[in-house]
């Protein structure tokens, strides 16, 4: 009786950390860290911002005027698989028609192998919507 | 134990080896309602339509291999047509498709724009 409460309790809590595992929040990046402004209104590279995850194969979780959110999949494959990520993207206005942006990629323990880092990718999405940053 | 082991990994690999996403944004100010799932779009990837028409939404559709399988726009057609529908239009216009890669994994990703006809003759 004893032996089946432990593991009830094992398994319960191994579930629950292979959901943590499944999924990762970014973190965003320091206030110094480098930023990348686009000669654009905020809604307009919001817009980009939600443009530039779908095209990389995220599914949009959050979609905010200041901080857009996307996560991948995880998919099986034969060696490692790929998917997992969480991606985030925070926006803020200049004034005007400049914003800047901040992009931040987050693996999750589940896949790891398997998983990259699409702010490159994110990046250049945006710029083909906009027309480049500097 | 084993038996719940087994279905954590039967859950794992149901997840399968490939993924599609698909969504839309809206174009403009006017927004269009959905039609019904599965009504018919019309596709111009190869020619411009010559009926007046308006652009009313950006549609995009990305599909994931993994296992070094490749995809194409026939993996990506239904659900780009799915898209349309629920974006309100009747038909699709300036197709963009780009491929790559990352380890096993093999992308493909179709970016087009739904129209809506403007002379108000619609397929349903």
């Amino acid at each position: 009786m004893m032996m089946k409460s432990i593991s009830a309790k094992v398994a319960i809590a191994g579930c629950m950390l292979a959901l943590a595992a499944c999924s990762a929040t970014p973190t965003k990046p320091a206030q110094g860290a480098p930023s990348i402004v686009y000669d654009k209104p905020e809604a307009a590279v919001q817009k980009a911002a939600v443009d530039a995850l779908a095209a990389n194969g995220f599914e949009i979780g959050k979609s905010e005027p200041e901080y857009v959110e996307g996560s991948r999949p995880h998919k099986m494959g034969l060696a490692v698989g790929s998917g997992g990520e969480t991606a985030g993207v925070w926006l803020s206005s200049l004034g005007g028609d400049k914003t800047t942006v901040r992009v931040s990629t987050a693996k999750s323990m589940l896949g790891y192998v398997g998983q990259k880092n699409w702010d490159k990718e994110i990046i250049a999405g945006m710029d083909s919507s906009l027309g480049g940053h500097h | 134990m084993k038996k719940l082991l087994g279905m954590v990994f039967l859950a794992f690999g149901l997840s399968g080896c490939m993924a599609t996403t698909g969504n839309y944004r809206p174009i403009g100010d006017h927004a269009y309602p959905p039609r019904l799932t599965g009504c018919d779009v019309e596709i111009f990837r190869d020619h411009a339509p010559t009926r007046p028409y308006a652009e009313i939404s950006q549609l995009n559709v990305h599909v994931e291999k993994t296992a070094l399988m490749a995809s194409d726009y026939a993996s990506a057609s239904e659900e780009l047509k799915n898209q349309a529908c629920m974006s309100g239009a009747d038909a699709v216009i300036n197709f963009k498709e780009q491929k790559s890669s990352y380890l096993e994994t093999r992308m493909y990703n179709l970016t087009a724009t739904g129209i809506h006809w403007l002379d108000g003759v619609t397929k349903q």
